[in-house]
């Protein structure tokens, strides 16, 4: 069976102050497939360029140069607009700061996504609360973020990040400001989403626990793709 | 008549986020266990201290007529008399956090909106979820009576008496080398617990594998056939109902895998047992597991909650489509004649799910329990005064920290000892979450331990005044954040000097000419003048250690300092910090990254709240 490619990287590279004398090259000339219904984890040392290369994957920061195609729809080529657009339908984001909505509680933080999407509100509501029970949030529906433990925080935004059912989930750092018992929980939960909804995940990481979750390893140094998990002699989970 | 001490160990289960109900109840424990000696001296101070989820008591009296068993009894019916007050209360207080669970009270008025609509002999299955909180307190109250522990450790070779959930269990015959019981309290505590909760668990978990294969069985059916509705109430009541009860189903994996982490907690237990048995050469103690815990039981609930994890990872997506079907049903004035075969079905599952989240949230402190080799691992204990060794400038010993949050407790530390000699270069590893930056908090001064022994640079400070503890930060430690923390509206020798003009009593020379200085070792001579928001990452990082030096401290502690940097700069910062270490200061570094620990001297590597390897 031949697999869909989700994301395609062709030559794709990041310069910051581009011929200044304090030019970086952040991320240079990489080129990556990753499948349908993968869970990748994306690893290198601090300052090696793995959230910058997350950052031109999700579209939130522009490229300098080369191909990125998300679900076959090119994003560098997009307008502001159409990176938008494929940001709302396609990709869900989360980040190991959570980047919740502090003034509003978890279920209203949850179906955000859906009320820009259009649906109604009573659905959306429902959906967002079915969601939050699913991640054994039941009873903090109607908790601010500053009343969550990190593990619960995380939890709302992963629910923020699936509420739309995007094709690919783009972790950064997911479980760097949790404690272990609840990294493990997160995991799972990544696995069991992973599994049940064949969403390709995309984890950024430095923790090879979360890397041995995964089906396999990406791994990037000063910018550079070292390893794409899938060389000879390397199986993929 | 023998004049040696006779101990008296007891333990019982508390619930942790009720903090002043437990602390009246330590009081009343601690005066009582006082009292077991008629002259008090403080040799035989009692110890009265939380240990995870349990009340650990214990004490030493040389009153010979606890060798007697009247004596015996009538003082644990003493000490029982106060356990049986304070869980009274502990359970009223739990009924009425069960009561108001948003989550329950939601759920009810779901069904109860559902059942003014559509009336149904279901409606006694709501009657059942609305007594919940009581049934559950019952339960819990069941599991707290069989889960007390009391150990009577008799001198010579009197048989020692214990009495786990009021049942003797060292008959005539069993031999128990002196001294062995009261060094597997703490393991034997967590067995009396394990004893009604294992096949608590159990049952709970054998009712929810019966309704979810009916479920599976139904689900297509409902799929096809709940879709026709009296009117747009009827279907809009029916999708709330839907919603709670599929949300319900599809979250039961949460409380499942608490219960797995439970479960495999009083595994490990027995495994813990048999070491500490073979250990000091007692059958008794090797084999005193299976008097309490069912490892047959234990496994079975894991096999059988992995089958259910795995039965509804299988029909997730039908179980999430009927929400979506119900939502888009057009009502067409005629009620589908499964609504009361669903929400019968649904009632009587959903009580099975919820008395099974009560539980396993109730106990979800056990996977937590640390027991210790030949001691006993209690938080908020004080501990003994101690000789640190001239060389040594850091000195830990039997450290605790727990955080407690909203229902729950996080174990950042559990028992870490550490000694670190004046001038070593020391890189603290582990996996985000191993309590790393934690230890260096409370090495630093910033917080304090729940117990254990911190001494630094001479400083104790747990005993410390805030006044003594500015001070050390101030002019005897220093910090290196992964986060730069410069104040972007000063020069970046204002920022490095600051250290020194917030009047402190140490002489450092001329603050202006030193911050100079500083700023030249680091390479940033060009840059004095320049505000931190013109520099890069590195060089922003630079000026932090010049500023971390202004005030000549004997003890660098680094957190993440390269997190921010690329590999070549952070090696460039390492470089930096590794000069000041060659010029006599400690440096304590917390780090993720192999490469940067490799830097120092010695290694200490973390996990799960304990230093694995030195």
């Amino acid at each position: 069976m031949v697999r869909k490619v989700m994301l395609k990287l062709e030559g794709v590279s990041k310069i910051y102050n581009q011929g200044q004398s304090n030019q970086v090259n952040a991320v240079q000339d990489v080129d990556l497939e990753i499948f349908e219904g993968e869970m990748v984890a994306l690893m290198g040392p601090s300052g090696s360029g793995k959230s910058t290369l997350l950052n031109l994957i999700g579209g939130l920061t522009p490229i300098s140069h080369g191909v990125i195609k998300v679900d076959d729809e090119d994003v560098g080529g997009m307008n502001e607009e159409g990176r938008t657009a494929i940001r709302r339908d396609k990709i869900g984001f989360i980040f190991q700061h959570f980047n919740l909505l502090e003034f509003l509680t978890a279920v209203e933080n949850v179906k955000l996504p859906l009320l820009i999407q259009g649906h109604p509100d009573d659905i959306a509501q429902r959906r967002s609360t079915m969601l939050l029970r699913e991640l054994g949030l039941g009873g903090r529906l109607e908790l601010t973020p500053k009343e969550l433990s990190g593990g619960q925080e995380q939890r709302v935004a992963i629910a923020r990040s699936l509420i739309t059912n995007p094709k690919i989930i783009l972790g950064d750092e997911p479980t760097g400001d949790l404690d272990k018992a609840s990294a493990e929980g997160v995991l799972k939960l990544f696995r069991r989403i992973n599994k049940e909804t064949n969403q390709t995940l995309l984890l950024v990481t430095h923790d090879q626990n979360v890397g041995d979750k995964c089906d396999r390893i990406i791994r990037i140094a000063d910018g550079k793709i070292v390893s794409t998990g899938l060389e000879k002699g390397m199986v993929a989970k | 008549m023998s004049e040696e001490p006779i101990e008296f160990i007891v333990s019982f289960p508390i619930f942790k986020p009720f903090r002043r109900t437990n602390l009246s109840f330590r009081r009343s424990v601690y005066n009582k266990l006082k009292k077991m000696n008629k002259r008090f001296r403080p040799k035989y101070k009692p110890v009265v201290a939380e240990l995870n989820q349990f009340l650990f008591c214990s004490a030493v009296t040389e009153n010979q007529e606890y060798l007697e068993i009247a004596p015996r009894v009538e003082f644990e019916d003493q000490v029982d008399k106060i356990y049986k007050k304070f869980s009274e209360k502990t359970l009223k207080e739990l009924k009425s956090t069960y009561k108001n669970d948003p989550e329950l009270k939601n759920s009810i008025e779901a069904f109860k909106q559902m059942f003014k609509i559509h009336d149904s002999e279901a409606r006694q299955n709501l009657e059942k979820i609305e007594q919940l909180p009581q049934l559950i307190v019952e339960e819990i109250d069941r599991i707290f009576k069989n889960g007390s522990l009391i150990i009577w450790d008799l001198p010579g070779t009197n048989i020692d008496r214990i009495i786990a959930g009021y049942e003797k269990i060292n008959r005539e015959g069993d031999s128990i080398a002196e001294a062995d019981i009261a060094s597997v309290s703490d393991e034997l505590t967590l067995a009396t617990f394990g004893k009604e909760h294992v096949p608590c668990l159990l049952r709970q978990i054998q009712n929810i594998s019966s309704s979810l294969s009916e479920l599976i069985q139904k689900i297509d059916v409902y799929n096809e056939g709940l879709l026709s509705f009296l009117d747009e109430n009827e279907r809009f009541a029916m999708a709330e109902v839907a919603s709670v009860f599929l949300g319900k189903v599809l979250g039961i994996r949460e409380p499942l895998n608490l219960a797995e982490r439970q479960l495999k907690r009083y595994l490990n237990l027995e495994a813990d047992l048999q070491a500490e048995g073979a250990n000091i050469k007692s059958d008794f103690i090797s084999q005193i597991y299976s008097k309490f815990i069912n490892s047959a039981q234990a496994r079975e609930s894991i096999d059988l909650l992995e089958d259910i994890m795995h039965n509804i990872s299988e029909n997730g997506e039908s179980i999430r489509k009927l929400l979506v079907r119900i939502e888009n049903a057009k009502p067409n004035g005629k009620s589908s004649h499964l609504i009361d075969d669903f929400l019968n079905y649904t009632s009587n599952m959903y009580y099975h799910m919820e008395e099974f989240r009560f539980i396993t949230e109730t106990f979800q402190d056990i996977p937590s329990f640390t027991a210790m080799n030949q001691g006993i691992a209690i938080e908020g204990l004080e501990t003994e005064e101690v000789d640190v060794p001239e060389d040594t400038i850091i000195f830990m010993k039997d450290i605790f920290k727990t955080f407690p949050m909203i229902n729950s407790t996080v174990y950042a530390l559990r028992g870490v000892d550490l000694e670190i000699k004046r001038g070593e270069f020391v890189a603290i590893m582990g996996p985000s979450g191993s309590g790393k930056t934690t230890l260096l908090n409370i090495m630093s001064g910033l917080d304090k331990p729940d117990r254990g022994i911190i001494i630094s640079d001479g400083l104790d400070l747990i005993k410390a005044k805030e006044k003594e503890l500015i001070k050390y930060r101030r002019e005897k430690a220093a910090f290196i954040y992964q986060s730069y923390n410069l104040l972007p509206v000063m020069s970046n020798r204002e920022n490095v000097s600051l250290p020194a003009d917030l009047g402190i009593k140490k002489d450092v020379g001329n603050t202006k000419e030193r911050a100079d200085q500083l700023l030249v070792d680091v390479g940033l001579e060009q840059y004095v003048k320049g505000k931190p928001l013109t520099l890069s990452g590195g060089q922003q990082q630079r000026v932090t250690i010049a500023r971390a030096f202004m005030n000549e401290p004997n003890i660098l502690f680094c957190d993440e300092p390269t997190g921010d940097l690329d590999s070549t700069t952070g090696m460039q910062i390492i470089d930096l910090i590794e000069n000041y270490h060659k010029a006599g200061a400690t440096i304590v570094l917390v780090t993720h990254d192999k490469a940067v620990a490799n830097r120092a001297e010695r290694i200490i590597n973390m996990e799960d709240g304990k230093i694995v390897s030195k």
